[in-house]
């Protein structure tokens, strides 16, 4: 039996040392196990995943976990994310952790087994930060058949490892026990080897140079991508108070501010605004620029959350 | 009209009929002669091309890839370890999918450093998705250079080519040299016609992207080798054309003496010279023996050599290069090609010589004759690789280890 | 510079244009990013770019592009050379009648790992051909896209992720390469170093680059939240800081001769910098004291020389 584990976060939000947490803890258990980060060149705040196998045979598989047994969601903006691929591979049994307060109208695809936690806000109260690796992995290891022992000492040799001292430790454990007891357990039904996804070979043959010479025709494409998604608080132009000079937009980075109508009114687009806030910071009206929290609702609402 | 030669200035000649329009250039033995020729030629405006004296190969390559991928016709030419040093942009060119050509003068690698003629540094190139012709004579510089645009620039392939030559024998040898009319290359020759050249402001196109997924890093690798591939019947037709407009017929491989032979040896490069002579010879003395050698490098003639060695009884393969921890670099191919052919020879026997210019003469390839008959007679697997050291050679090197160790390792 | 013409006299008269699309993967409140959308604001829409490894390398992650320019990625060593590649092809084309807009411009962007290290050899071959081209650094100080990793660019006492600062080693122990001047020896027509919090200053820069032909060399700040463990709204702000600590002079050289275009009449502390930032955290343990004093000596004299030969 293997089972195989897929844990969802955006960058920085510490899902490697998760992963990392919990493959020691399995390893202390007695089993074998195996986990590994995967990040492309993108940035905190873009997803990214880290993958865990843990079995009680030979584990013959590597890399990207394509069938997830479960999958944990360490920020529930992701489930929409199309580019964060959270339902990869996923069947209707995959059990899924999502940490939030409540289920309640919460769906992730057609997946039955969900269960939750709020580990962001126990973070907050523990360490004063959302740095989210030892509480998602607390939760995580409860879906698995490892002892709260063996989580208690893999917090313990996972934070070291990062350089933590003993007091920041002595939270990552409370945090990690407190986010698995608080994490109603629900079924995880490993899928048999013989099951992984099927292979079925194609040939492309020679494809003409316009399209074979590793170019992009469409430059500029790269506002497909809808880096709002990265935002945890939300610049807000008061209009009333804004002065229209325009400061804002010299300065916004990512070019999420522009200039509009006759007297050049900073409009800023949220679907690519990445919540640096140095609009807000620049803003030399006070008042004209406010920040809001991201509330998970309004994500839900512009189709974070499906 | 034929003129007496060097295969340095025949590679010159060689891109001066094929008017590029852009050389990137750097010194190096024995390739520098290459350079100084265009670099004056440009300068006396008889050609009418653009030349910039870069700083090091690697920059150089870059530049000449760069300006192919603007629509330009380019062209530079370097050895051994100016090769070593560029060979990151060689990947990058054949990614760009720039058809850029080069001519290479082989020459070993050090250390120790050496000057002399070996196959490494053309080898070390085989999988950077360059196509390569090897040039025997000065003649065959000069005529591969326009047909590696021809096949290059080809729509089906737009490939970067590497044009081989022999250091010292062949780059400072001189021997008499057609070097056909402008006109008639041109005839033979089309312009260069990039797609999405990235001068190109009416069509901005993003070059290279870096890719972060499998199948997507996969496809283009597989599109370098289904253009690989192509490239094989793209010789045909420039070699028929070549035939046609200039008067010389190239196949990817040269068959020699092989009707009823019972034996062959294959090689390539400069010392083919010897050994086609030294096969004539047996041939007299009644061996059955012939001979093949390679023009054609990448993509690999495989269907050819299937078609030239089937049936044979033996084949030796002369490799002017070693693949440290392995062996013959052709050997290794052509064990590959000749896996699954039906009759293929019994006995594949693998002989290195002739690094860094080291002596082959006659008797060495009765020698490696001699071998592969007692190998096919004997029935046994053959030890490969085998070396072609010889007592005169052992006589030098005792006396060199004398002078260099101060006592006597090896005695004369 | 207030008496050269100019497009650019107030934040006003910054361009509207974008070449950038924004969504792309750099990190929020990158300092890199905002230094070169604004340069390209000033650059204009015929401006062919050559990149390497960097972040900038994640404008084009494929199967997206964030540039609306032309655009091409080489080897980590080899930006100047391609760009000579296509500067001469240019010149081939236009000899051949091709018609190209009168203001096509190459323009070479590289971080400080491939501008002050690993492609230097290349930059000063194409500097010493007095390549025509525009080069612009952002200098994050460091090899921001691997991971944040010592580069000469690194400054005195920062920590890395292969400079720590531990009991026995207070980080960097290298003072910053001098690019600048090591620029100026090439005798190009046109060198400066910009801030994205000053950006008119910025667009200028670039405006007056133009008049030249040959190497247009552009040393830019880029305040990096991620691997300076500063906070992103904080970008502009440090940015501001690192001028007026005198830190990061802006300053210009046309044909060698060298102008500062901002001289501050008196420096702000260079703690006031350093403290913004978690790189160089260490240093405020007490303990640090006499290398902080040697950090603000240090940018004191540079001064001190400005101020004798500059302000008369
Ligand atoms: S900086 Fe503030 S006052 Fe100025 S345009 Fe922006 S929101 Fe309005
Ligand atoms: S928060 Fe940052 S990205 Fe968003 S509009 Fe403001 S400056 Fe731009
Ligand atoms: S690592 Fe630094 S320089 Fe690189 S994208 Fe992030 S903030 Fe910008």
């Amino acid at each position: 039996m293997i089972i195989r584990v897929r844990l969802h976060g955006r960058g920085g939000q510490a899902m490697k040392t998760a992963g990392r947490v919990v493959g020691t803890a399995a390893f202390l258990e007695g089993f074998r196990a195996q986990d590994s980060p995967m990040y492309g060149p993108e940035r905190r705040g873009a997803p990214v995943a880290s993958f865990l196998r843990i079995s009680d045979e030979e584990i013959a598989e590597r890399g990207y976990v394509w069938s997830p047994d479960i999958i944990a969601i360490a920020d529930p903006t992701l489930i929409g994310d199309p580019r964060a691929n959270v339902l990869d591979g996923a069947r209707q049994s995959t059990a899924a952790f999502v940490n939030i307060p409540t289920l309640d109208g919460i769906r992730v695809g057609d997946l039955t087994r969900l269960t939750n936690y709020d580990v962001t806000r126990a973070a907050i109260r523990l360490l004063g930060r959302a740095v989210l690796s030892s509480g998602v992995a607390g939760a995580v290891v409860k879906l698995l058949p490892i002892s709260r022992q063996s989580l208690e000492e893999a917090v313990k040799i996972e934070m070291e490892d990062i350089g933590l001292k003993e007091r920041e430790i002595d939270l990552n454990v409370k945090l990690a026990l407190e986010c698995f007891e608080g994490t109603p357990r629900v079924p995880v039904e490993p899928l048999p080897t013989e099951e992984l996804q099927q292979f079925r070979a194609v040939e492309l043959g020679w494809q003409p140079p316009e399209v074979s010479i590793g170019l992009i025709r469409n430059v500029g494409n790269g506002v497909e991508k809808m880096t709002g998604s990265w935002r945890v608080s939300r610049p807000v132009i008061d209009y009333s108070k804004c002065t229209r000079c325009g400061v804002c937009f010299d300065y916004c980075p990512e070019a999420a501010i522009t200039l509009a109508g006759p007297d050049n009114r900073p409009v800023i687009d949220y679907d690519h605004c990445k919540g640096c806030l140095i609009c807000y910071n620049e803003c030399p009206v006070k008042g004209a620029i406010t920040v809001e929290e991201e509330g998970l609702a309004e994500k839900v609402a512009s189709g974070g959350v499906v | 009209m034929k003129r007496m030669l060097t295969g340095n200035a025949s590679a010159a000649w060689g891109a001066r009929i094929s008017e590029v329009e852009y050389i990137g250039g750097y010194p190096i033995t024995p390739q520098s002669e290459v350079v100084e020729l265009l670099s004056k030629w440009v300068a006396e405006g008889a050609m009418n091309a653009v030349y910039t004296n870069y700083e090091s190969e690697h920059s150089m390559f870059a530049g000449v890839g760069a300006a192919s991928l603007s629509g330009v016709r380019a062209f530079t030419s370097t050895s051994s370890q100016g090769l070593m040093f560029a060979i990151e942009m060689l990947y990058a060119i054949a990614g760009w999918r720039a058809p850029v050509v080069f001519v290479n003068v082989a020459r070993g690698l050090g250390m120790p450093m050496i000057l002399q003629v070996e196959h490494g540094d053309i080898m070390g190139i085989r999988d950077t998705g360059f196509l390569q012709l090897h040039a025997e004579t000065c003649q065959e510089v000069l005529d591969f250079v326009p047909m590696a645009y021809r096949i290059g620039e080809d729509r089906r392939v737009m490939l970067p080519v590497a044009v081989n030559m022999d250091g010292f024998l062949i780059s400072f040898g001189r021997e008499p040299v057609d070097v056909p009319d402008k006109e008639l290359v041109r005839d033979f020759l089309p312009k260069y016609n990039r797609p999405y050249p990235v001068v190109d402001f009416s069509n901005p196109v993003a070059y290279a992207p870096t890719i972060v997924d499998g199948y997507a890093y996969m496809y283009f690798k597989e599109q370098l080798q289904k253009a690989q591939e192509r490239a094989r019947e793209v010789f045909y037709e420039a070699a028929a054309d070549f035939e046609r407009i200039i008067g010389r017929r190239y196949e990817p491989i040269e068959r020699y003496m092989l009707d009823d032979a019972d034996y062959a040896i294959v090689s390539t490069g400069s010392y083919s010279t010897i050994i086609r002579g030294a096969v004539r010879r047996l041939r007299e003395r009644g061996e059955r023996v012939g001979m093949v050698r390679i023009r054609m490098f990448r993509p690999f003639p495989r269907d050819e050599f299937v078609d030239a060695l089937s049936g044979l009884k033996g084949v030796a393969v002369f490799d002017q290069n070693i693949s440290l921890g392995k062996g013959g670099v052709i050997y290794t191919e052509l064990a590959e090609a000749l896996y699954h052919a039906k009759e293929r020879p019994r006995v594949l026997m693998s002989f290195i010589g002739g690094l860094g210019g080291a002596e082959i003469s006659f008797d060495a390839v009765r020698y490696m004759l001699e071998r592969l008959k007692d190998a096919v007679a004997s029935g046994e697997e053959p030890r490969n690789p085998n070396w072609l050291f010889s007592e005169e050679d052992r006589r030098r090197l005792a006396r060199a280890l004398k002078l260099t160790l101060g006592e006597e390792v090896i005695s004369e | 510079m207030s008496s050269e013409p100019t497009r650019y006299r107030t934040l006003k008269d910054i361009p509207k244009e974008e070449y950038m699309a924004p969504g792309t993967p750099l990190c929020a409140g990158c300092g890199a990013q905002l230094a070169l959308r604004l340069a390209l604001k000033a650059l204009g829409p015929h401006t062919i770019v050559v990149n390497v490894p960097g972040c900038v390398a994640l404008f084009a992650i494929y199967p997206y592009s964030s540039l609306k320019l032309p655009f091409v990625f080489t080897s980590f060593v080899a930006a100047p050379a391609t760009a000579q590649g296509i500067v001469d092809a240019i010149k081939v084309l236009r000899s051949k009648g091709v018609n190209l807009p009168e203001d096509t411009k190459v323009l070479v962007v590289v971080g400080d790992g491939a501008a002050y290290d690993i492609g230097l050899q290349s930059s000063s071959g194409a500097l010493h051909r007095q390549l025509d081209h525009y080069y612009f650094v952002y200098d994050n100080e460091a090899y921001g896209n691997t991971g944040f990793q010592y580069s000469s660019a690194t400054p005195f006492l920062s920590r890395t992720t292969t400079s720590e600062a531990t009991d026995r080693v207070p980080g960097n122990t290298f003072w910053k390469k001098d690019l600048f001047e090591i620029w100026r020896a090439h005798g190009v027509p046109y060198i400066a170093t910009v801030a994205a919090s000053k950006p008119v200053d910025l667009l200028r820069k670039f405006e007056k680059a133009a008049r030249f032909k040959g190497p247009k060399l552009f040393l830019a700040l880029g305040v990096c939240p991620t691997g300076w463990g500063s906070d992103p709204q904080m970008t502009v702000k440090i940015d501001k800081l690192a001028v007026e600590t005198g830190i990061w002079p802006l300053k210009e050289a046309v044909y060698g001769e060298v102008r500062h275009t901002y001289i501050p009449r008196s420096l702000k502390p260079v703690e006031e910098y350093l403290r913004t930032q978690r790189r160089f955290a260490h240093l405020f343990d007490g303990k640090h004291d006499d290398l902080l004093k040697e950090y603000q000596a240090r940018v004191n004299a540079y001064w001190e020389k400005v101020w004798s030969t500059e302000l008369k």
